[in-house]
């Protein structure tokens, strides 16, 4: 596949064009690994910072807000930065500073990263459930009435409940368990 | 706060507003007088907001393909694609070894220890999955990485899954092994005690705790690991009498 130019990235983002989708992987993917692995990440967290970025890039395309002041790989590592120093900010570590790499005071990526951290979470555990489990609670999350899920997953009513309290409690235990969570709950109580 | 199937469909039903007016008004009267019910709302409420755009969950979940469409291609490397690339990581991956074989041999405390460590260690065996288990595609690509001995670069992607799968424990067994392939052993036996005691695991994550006793001079932990499991039926039990052999 020949590189796609800029324009060619946030039309594919925005049509879910899986080719594009992986240029844009691997030409962003290495950079961002190395500054979250270098501030006591790992290539995980990297990936899951990664992901919410362009969910953040997808989000403004459809709503026709994303305005770039900068590359898209530029905006992509700010919004990575940022979320990743949050990270590291709850858990009370410091960040090695990148030369080159400057954070855009824009308004609109301040108010959608915080709007990601918010999710960030359930977002990235939702992502780590087996894929039965992303189908029942995504179904209904999006609103599906219980008799469409049934003929989609194949369960009887009764395994349909079951599997969506079994998933949605599994999911809740995880996020319950990540460090960033305890230590924001921890900060709550104070 | 005891999380049960009913209260999860009450807690759906009211932020579905699907509750009637009286029910409704109990609900929240009950979440003003118990903060754990409150918070639990918070959580089921974050979730549908996070969750509730079936576009960007489609999205979503299309990442999560073409995240494991790249580590799959990751693996399997085409004929076509070997070049100079491949070399230098090739060398990169040898150079690698050496100074971790370097590692481990100056961390060794004597040459006997080092030497029945070597001898005995191999990473613990990639079980085969159980027929109808519903394993992630990530999970199988990751297994598929450790069969292929890709220890290093594995070895977030297990921290991650074992925590997920904490009930199985073989992960712990596989994430244990990556870290004693890197001369972790700290790391390796924090995980290896994780395994509970009355677990089938158990034995199996003795064996190595008392592989990386011996790796460590600590003679006498290797010394009561390894009588008991030489008295168990276990997969290791034959190696423990043989090493405890060498040992006295």
């Amino acid at each position: 596949m020949r590189q796609p130019g800029e324009g060619e990235q946030l039309k594919g983002i925005l049509e879910g064009n899986e080719e594009v989708i992986k240029y844009v992987y691997r030409r962003n993917l290495p950079s961002i690994t190395k500054f979250v692995v270098s501030n006591s990440g790992t290539e995980a967290d990297a990936e899951d910072m990664f992901q919410e970025a362009l969910i953040v890039v997808y989000d403004k395309l459809r709503k026709d807000q994303l305005k770039l002041r900068s590359s898209l790989s530029t905006f992509l590592f700010s919004i990575c930065k940022n979320l990743w120093m949050k990270v590291l900010r709850k858990n009370k570590k410091s960040v090695k500073k990148l030369e080159g790499e400057e954070l855009i005071a824009d308004e609109n990526l301040i108010e959608s990263i915080e709007a990601s951290e918010k999710y960030l979470l359930y977002r990235k555990y939702f992502r780590m459930l087996d894929s039965r489990c992303r189908q029942v609670l995504g179904l209904f999350i999006s609103g599906v009435n219980t008799e469409e899920v049934m003929s989609v997953t194949g369960y009887s009513n009764a395994h349909l409940r079951k599997k969506r309290f079994e998933c949605k409690k599994k999911l809740i235990e995880m996020i319950e368990k990540d460090p960033a969570y305890i230590e924001h709950a921890q900060r709550s109580q104070l | 706060m005891e999380r049960t199937q009913e209260l999860f469909v009450q807690i759906e039903d009211y932020l579905n507003g699907q509750m009637d007016a009286a029910d409704k008004d109990a609900f929240e009267r009950q979440m003003s007088s118990e903060e754990g019910l409150k918070a639990e709302v918070e959580k089921h409420r974050l979730l549908k907001e996070a969750m509730g755009d079936a576009d960007l969950m489609a999205f979503q979940e299309k990442l999560g393909r073409v995240s494991l469409e790249l580590k799959e291609e990751a693996i399997q490397p085409s004929r076509q694609s070997f070049s100079y690339q491949l070399i230098f990581k090739y060398a990169a991956a040898f150079l690698l070894l050496i100074v971790s074989i370097i590692a481990v041999i100056s961390f060794l405390p004597n040459d006997q220890s080092g030497q029945l460590f070597q001898d005995y260690y191999t990473p613990y065996p990639l079980e085969s999955s159980l027929r109808g288990s519903e394993e992630s595609a990530e999970l199988i690509v990751v297994k598929q990485q450790y069969k292929n001995e890709q220890y290093v670069e594995i070895t977030s992607d297990l921290e991650r899954l074992s925590v997920y799968y904490e009930q199985d424990h073989s992960l712990k067994l596989y994430l244990a092994s990556c870290y004693l392939e890197q001369a972790q052993l700290q790391k390796a036996k924090r995980v290896l005690s994780q395994i509970p005691v009355d677990d089938h695991y158990r034995s199996k994550a003795e064996w190595f705790l008392a592989l990386i006793s011996i790796k460590e001079g600590k003679k006498e932990e290797a010394l009561i690991l390894l009588k008991q499991l030489s008295k168990s039926d276990s997969f290791y039990t034959e190696s423990a009498m043989d090493i405890l052999k060498e040992l006295r």
